[in-house]
């Protein structure tokens, strides 16, 4: 029984990888923009139907195979540019809004961005197998597991040593970081703040994008799952802390490795442990694990 | 503070409530027709839920996103207390699944209230989508996603044959009363102390707290009564509907009375009232021609939360009060 454990963990890891990459986008936007981006499910489930629209379109040209894997990136990048065509006309002029408006907004696109895949995409499951196959796979402890898993767990781990580089050391990084802090003071140092927050909206829709292009090779998409994702991504930031990259990653591994063992245990409860941990969270450290008390 | 809208004298107030009431009365009577009866009596129960949701949104300053959990716990309740104890009479069943819906909205609501702002509202999302997990897991006893079909009950005793005569006419009047009832409850709510203190904590809650009430008590008061009036709309529903599904406690139809009360105008009494009407109106026509409504009724909640943030009523008692000029306008 224990011979399973490094696939289970394996898989754990792979579920964690994936939930950073959604999860630090929330968290970046909600940290800087004091915005709780409800439609920020809906860039995964967008940046996952791109790809898979981008792979068949890659495969038809007949372009070197290997290459196939550049249309994630590609398909990540226009889930961000679809970020760019919200922030500066819809969610600019509600900044100084009440908190509820500012839910209602991105509700509001959430419901729209669900139709609009729908209509493009329709409403059978999608697949993008070509760049899953490529690598093949290998076995531990008597189950197989595929190479490209492990990618994505790599690709997780140097996207969150990047945006830890990017946050700490680059002059960029420090302003969005200041800008968080205090928007006044920032404007007066004569810091563009308006276009700053349009750069982490856009930002934090390529990661959400990003994470659904990765996940889309290894499990088939449906429009329901951008509820499934912006749930799980805000159990992260409750479990991580508000605002926190440190918070964002610990809570994915933390998510990861229980829905991964949870799915092997319990599957009738999978979902409600993670509420569990959620709540114990919440009512043993309300602002979570990495987060800073207002 | 929101002006007092144009209610000169009280009696004058209560006039619009009246005539309203008398002319939902006089649909069966005047058309006999089933599907409108249908649609009207749809509208009502889902005014019942908006103004459920609105207590806590609207007059507490709390957004949910799962208020469809506690509608949906009455519709199950119902259908379940129906379908596995064979209770028949509309008033136990009602009861039961009322105290139930109540219960769960406790539940959770004891969670909730302790998180403010963007936490309550996904606190409140987080356990509703539980709920809807365990509707859909747990097939055995809730159908899954087929749901569960719902009898005619009996009501007052006496039992009914035909569907259509049973929608039109008695099941009719029977929401109707029920509805009167919930507006009045409603109404003295909200101008009681305890409604007071909930439009003081929307407000201002750090200030509610420095004069010695305990906010978040309050809040889950609120919650709790809240709950309530989901249950009642929840266990008319059901047998209106004939059949639940999971659908019912889906996060999507938790949007259904954020968006009535938004359009109709959450800060005003008969916000979700109207917005109801508008909202059964306009899906009526809206799936006629395309099964594409949520990109309908985002574009009309962006449209809305960016233009008219006090909806349809909020705009029209403003553009009065502007009209009389009023001294006490003040936004």
């Amino acid at each position: 029984m224990f011979e399973a454990y490094p696939a289970y963990i394996l898989n754990g890891l792979l579920y964690a990888s994936l939930l950073f990459l959604l999860s630090s986008g929330l968290n970046v936007v909600l940290g800087v923009l004091k915005i709780l981006n409800l439609a920020h499910g809906s860039f995964y489930v967008l940046g996952a139907y791109l790809t898979t629209s981008f792979v068949a379109l890659f495969v038809a040209t007949g372009l070197p195979i290997y290459l196939v894997y550049t249309q994630i990136l590609v398909a990540a990048a226009v889930a961000g540019i679809i970020g760019f065509l919200f922030e500066p006309t819809l969610l600019r002029p509600i900044y100084k809004r009440e908190e509820s408006y500012q839910l209602l907004l991105t509700f509001g696109i959430l419901l729209v961005l669900s139709d609009v895949t729908k209509i493009v995409w329709g409403l059978g499951a999608k697949v993008a197998p070509e760049p899953f196959k490529l690598l093949g796979s290998f076995t531990i402890g008597g189950i197989p597991f595929p190479y490209y898993n492990l990618l994505v767990i790599a690709v997780g781990f140097v996207v969150f040593l990047m945006l830890w580089f990017f946050f700490a050391k680059t002059r960029t990084g420090k302003i969005i970081r200041a800008t968080a802090t205090n928007r006044e003071v920032t404007t007066s140092l004569g810091v563009n703040v308006p276009r700053i927050f349009t750069l982490v909206f856009v930002f934090g829709c390529f990661l959400g994008g990003l994470a659904g292009a990765l996940a889309v090779p290894m499990q088939s998409i449906f429009p329901g799952l951008a509820m499934e994702m912006l749930i799980l991504s805000f159990v992260i930031v409750v479990i991580g802390g508000m605002g926190s990259l440190e918070g964002a990653f610990i809570g994915s591994i933390i998510v990861g490795i229980a829905r991964s063992f949870g799915i092997v245990y319990f599957p009738e409860i999978e979902l409600a442990i993670l509420f569990i941990i959620m709540i114990i969270v919440l009512l043993v450290r309300p602002q979570g694990l990495f987060g800073r008390r207002e | 503070m929101f002006p007092k809208s144009f209610h000169i004298k009280p009696i004058l107030g209560l006039l619009p409530y009246i005539i309203g009431i008398v002319a939902l009365g006089l649909i069966p009577p005047l058309t006999g027709s089933t599907y409108l009866a249908y649609l009207v009596g749809l509208a009502i129960v889902l005014a019942i839920f908006a103004m459920g949701f609105n207590l806590l949104f609207g007059y507490t300053g709390l957004l949910s996103f799962g208020h469809a959990a506690y509608f949906g716990a009455g519709c199950y309740a119902f259908a379940m207390l129906m379908k596995y104890y064979h209770i028949q009479s509309f008033e136990l069943l009602f009861l039961g699944s009322v105290i139930i819906a109540t219960l769960t909205a406790a539940v959770i609501g004891y969670v909730c209230v302790r998180y403010i702002k963007i936490y309550f509202s996904l606190l409140t999302l987080a356990f509703g989508q539980v709920e809807y997990a365990l509707v859909v897991k747990l097939y055995n006893i809730t159908g899954g996603t087929d749901g569960i079909r719902v009898m005619m009950p009996t009501l007052l005793g006496f039992t009914f044959k035909d569907k259509g005569f049973f929608v039109t006419w008695p099941f009719y009047y029977y929401i109707l009363a029920i509805f009167t009832i919930c507006v009045i409850v409603l109404w003295i709510i909200l101008n009681s102390h305890f409604g007071k203190i909930l439009q003081a904590i929307r407000d201002n809650d750090v200030r509610v707290n420095f004069l010695g009430v305990s906010e978040r008590r309050y809040k889950w008061y609120a919650f709790i009564l809240s709950g309530v009036f989901c249950g009642v709309a929840g266990a008319l529903f059901a047998p209106l509907n004939g059949h639940i599904g999971p659908e019912h406690v889906y996060w999507g139809f938790s949007a259904t009375p954020l968006f009535i009360a938004l359009i109709g105008g959450h800060r005003v009494f008969l916000g979700p009232i109207i917005g109801s009407f508008i909202y059964v109106l306009v899906r009526h026509y809206v799936t006629a021609f395309t099964i594409y409504w949520e990109l309908f009724f985002g574009a009309i909640v962006i449209l809305f939360t960016l233009l008219f943030p006090y909806g349809v009523c909020g705009g029209i008692s403003l553009w009065l009060a502007r009209r009389m000029k009023s001294a006490k306008t003040s936004l």
